[in-house]
């Protein structure tokens, strides 16, 4: 009979950087970890598995927070607890390539996104020249856009949205935005150049930020708003020089700013949570807007005259025309598909910035191919209102925070709270994390829950709680939800660790890992588990590893099934390494000890 | 010379044995000097200063009512039965005064009796509790419990 015995372990882990000394650059990434085998107790076996990870990248200074730990227990058989630290940014450096390929990805995105555009303005224009019913080719535009979806959904190249009422209520004021702002901006291009449009179109930062200000409360710093200026004052310039002013091509352009950045604000409010992704979102939009917009476009413009224009347009181009109007219809569904793959991934910032650099290719192309006049003034003023554009981008960035606290359940079935303040989000590992794990927060008591009740009192009522019950208390008011420090969250998580260890009844542990920053200030917390992995396994330790530590104490250490000893990173006495290894007669593999170890 | 003065303050201490505390409604009360030791804030001030026990110490966040109950607790070495008989604001009031006094024993268990209560509690149940207004539109909170469902199943009764 052959018989295999999966030998359950322990592992503490615990990183960062104990021994470096000040200045010193490269310190290799540290943990440190305890593998432990249980005794042979099949029955009531616990498993518990409580990581801390180094989750991202952050590039801000110190604001990475920890926030919260999650247990789950299932038929009280199986614990998981995972919780996870945000780590200060200091292994920025150490490169991840998962970011990299995010990056590239993103900058796909976008390419394809601003080529899909330029061509589609190009035949829309070309169309509305000859052709100069905007409304009509804005809902052939999304009826074209619907039917392809309806196509590769029936199809099956693309999986259908499971939806339901409620996703379509939170699309509803989209899709209105949407049709307004499309509607506006093929009604301005019908009117005037391109080039004109777009240069109007480039001011949407502005409306953005004075929107966000007025009507959503939300504050900036101050360059934001000189920001504005260059954009407000470079969009007038180019609008008064313009030799083909329109009055209607103007508004136009104005109010198709004004509805988009409302869809972007809509849209990443709906977006939030739910299982509908870009591709699909868009679809859904597309269709919705379609049957918003089709009973207004055949009240202002027409069969009647769709008709007579298009005999019209037909006699002047030929059967040419109708390969136009498709064109115009199929490109400006795929440049929307792929924008709306992009919000998957991005801020609604970094998508209206994105959105900017297009609009330039767009200008650009524009004047060259339709031969646009352009006064010296008026390029100017393109060209100051896009700087601006920039400039606005480049001091919006750092006052950005992205996300707050997140919790999000994996394929396991294992819960992750993190909380990332991230100031300048130019990291799109960042973002997509706080995408990914859109529901907001957890375990976080208020300071000030109210004036006469010390802070630290509920901090400490709150960390005595389960988890579940700790999480629970977010609801209790808005300043519940929200703790204002670092310390306080980290604190509520290693008082929850500590609580969880000296609770902790069974008596074989699967797997235990704590990974942890700054380990050199928690030491109470990290004997603790190897206080616990001696009395849950009786000095039956394994696998024995540690990087980046300091608590090497001799007593600690009487294991005796030790079978594989790593070392790393640490300043270990001589003795201290003998006596550990001594009581081994188990040892299998080798013995590593690494840098700054021995003395 | 500095162990006669230790054996002076000790031979003062057993001669004294209580120290009067004059709490926040003005009652004076005469506490065991065990007891006392136990209050940091008050421990302090006696040990460092070679003070006149007879002036009365001031405890302006202290009531008399939640005073005897501190005393009480300690007399008899934190009786879970004798708290069970606390309200939720005599609770609450020995938490605080707990915390002012600086007693951390005491703190920590009256920390954890009130966890204990609070466990498996509803959300209205702890607003209450702690007299919390619940500023959250009910649009918002239903997202927020949404967004955390499972911590909102199984609680008891309230």
């Amino acid at each position: 009979m052959i018989c295999t015995v999966k030998q359950p372990s322990i592992s503490i882990v615990a990183s960062h950087v104990l021994l470096r000394k000040k200045g010193s650059s490269s310190t290799p990434v540290q943990s440190c970890s305890v593998v432990v085998p249980s005794s042979h107790l099949r029955e009531n076996t616990l498993r518990s598995l409580v990581s801390v990870q180094k989750p991202l990248h952050l590039s801000c200074v110190g604001l990475g927070n920890f926030v919260g730990c999650p247990v789950r227990r299932e038929r009280g058989h199986l614990g998981t607890c995972r919780a996870y630290e945000a780590e200060r940014p200091e292994v920025e450096g150490a490169g991840n390539p998962s970011e990299a390929a995010k990056k590239v990805k993103i900058g796909i995105y976008f390419a394809t996104w601003w080529a899909l555009n330029v061509v589609f303005n190009i035949y829309n224009k070309k169309v509305l020249n000859v052709y100069p019913y905007p409304w009509l080719t804005s809902t052939l535009s999304l009826a074209c856009g619907s039917l392809l979806m309806l196509i590769s959904w029936a199809t099956r190249i693309a999986e259908p949205p499971k939806t339901d009422l409620e996703f379509w209520k939170t699309l509803f004021p989209v899709a209105v935005a949407h049709t307004i702002g499309h509607v506006a901006a093929t009604v301005s291009m019908s009117k005037v150049a391109v080039s004109f449009t777009h240069i109007i179109k480039s001011g949407e930062p502005a409306f953005s930020v004075l929107v966000s200000r007025f009507l959503l409360g939300e504050t900036f710093p101050v360059p934001v708003y000189l920001s504005l200026i260059p954009i407000i004052g470079g969009c007038a310039l180019a609008a008064v020089t313009e030799l083909n002013f329109n009055m209607i091509g103007f508004m136009g352009a104005m109010i198709s700013n004004l509805a988009f950045v409302f869809r972007n604000i809509f849209s990443k409010k709906g977006m939030k949570g739910k299982a509908v992704s870009g591709m699909n979102y868009y679809a859904c939009l597309s269709i919705l807007s379609l049957a918003i917009l089709t009973p207004f476009a055949i009240a202002v413009e027409g069969p009647q005259m769709w008709a007579a224009g298009w005999q019209t347009a037909l006699s002047q181009i030929g059967p040419q025309f109708i390969l136009w109007m498709a064109a115009q219809s199929i490109f400006y569904h795929l440049y929307n598909q792929v924008s709306y793959m992009s919000l998957d991934e991005i801020s609604p910032l970094t998508f209206s910035i994105g959105n900017t650099m297009k609009r330039i290719s767009v200008i650009v192309s524009s004047i060259i191919i339709f031969h646009t006049p352009v006064q010296p003034v008026n390029a100017l003023g393109a060209a100051i209102a896009i700087f601006g554009t920039f400039l606005y981008s480049q001091c919006f960035e750092p006052w950005r925070i992205l996300c707050k606290g997140c919790t999000r359940e994996d394929s396991e079935g294992n819960l992750w709270v993190t909380d990332c303040r991230v100031i300048r989000g130019t990291n799109f590992k960042v973002e997509e994390h706080a995408l990914s794990s859109e529901k907001t927060l957890a375990m976080e008591a208020s300071l000030n829950w109210f004036s006469e009740f010390p802070s630290q009192l509920l901090l400490t009522i709150v960390s005595l709680l389960p988890f579940k019950d700790a999480v629970r208390t977010s609801v209790l008011s808005k300043q519940c939800q929200h703790v204002g420090t670092r310390e306080a969250q980290r604190k509520s998580f290693l008082d929850f660790i500590k609580f969880w260890i000296e609770n902790h009844k069974g008596t074989v542990l699967n797997k235990f890992s704590l990974r942890l920053s700054m380990p050199e200030k928690v030491t109470e917390v990290i004997d603790g588990c190897i206080i616990l992995s001696h009395k849950v396994y009786n000095c039956s330790l394994e696998s024995f590893k540690l990087y980046s530590c300091s608590f090497l104490e001799t007593e600690v250490f009487s294991f005796h099934e030790l079978k594989e000893v790593s070392l790393g990173w640490m300043e270990v006495k001589l003795s201290a390494i003998k006596a550990l290894l001594s009581n081994c007669e188990k040892l299998e593999s080798r013995v590593y000890v690494s840098q700054n170890a021995g003395a | 010379m500095q162990k006669t003065e230790g054996e002076e303050s000790k031979a003062e201490n057993e001669e004294v044995k209580q120290v009067t505390l004059m709490t926040s409604d003005g009652v004076k009360m005469k506490v065991e000097i065990s007891i006392v030791y136990e209050m940091e804030i008050v421990r302090s001030f006696i040990e460092v200063n070679d003070a006149d026990h007879s002036v009365p110490f001031p405890l302006p966040n202290v009531s008399s009512h939640t005073l005897d109950l501190i005393i009480e607790l300690v007399k008899n070495e934190y009786d879970d039965e004798f708290m069970k008989t606390f309200s939720h604001d005599e609770l609450k009031e020995v938490l605080v005064a707990a915390n002012y006094l600086n007693m951390k024993t005491l703190l920590d268990f009256i920390a954890t009796a009130i966890a204990n209560l609070l466990e498996k509690k509803s959300v209205e149940f702890i607003r209450n509790f702690f007299n919390i207004v619940n500023d959250f539109t009910p649009e918002e909170e239903a997202e927020i419990r949404k967004t955390n469902e499972w911590v909102f199943q199984d609680l008891d009764e309230d």
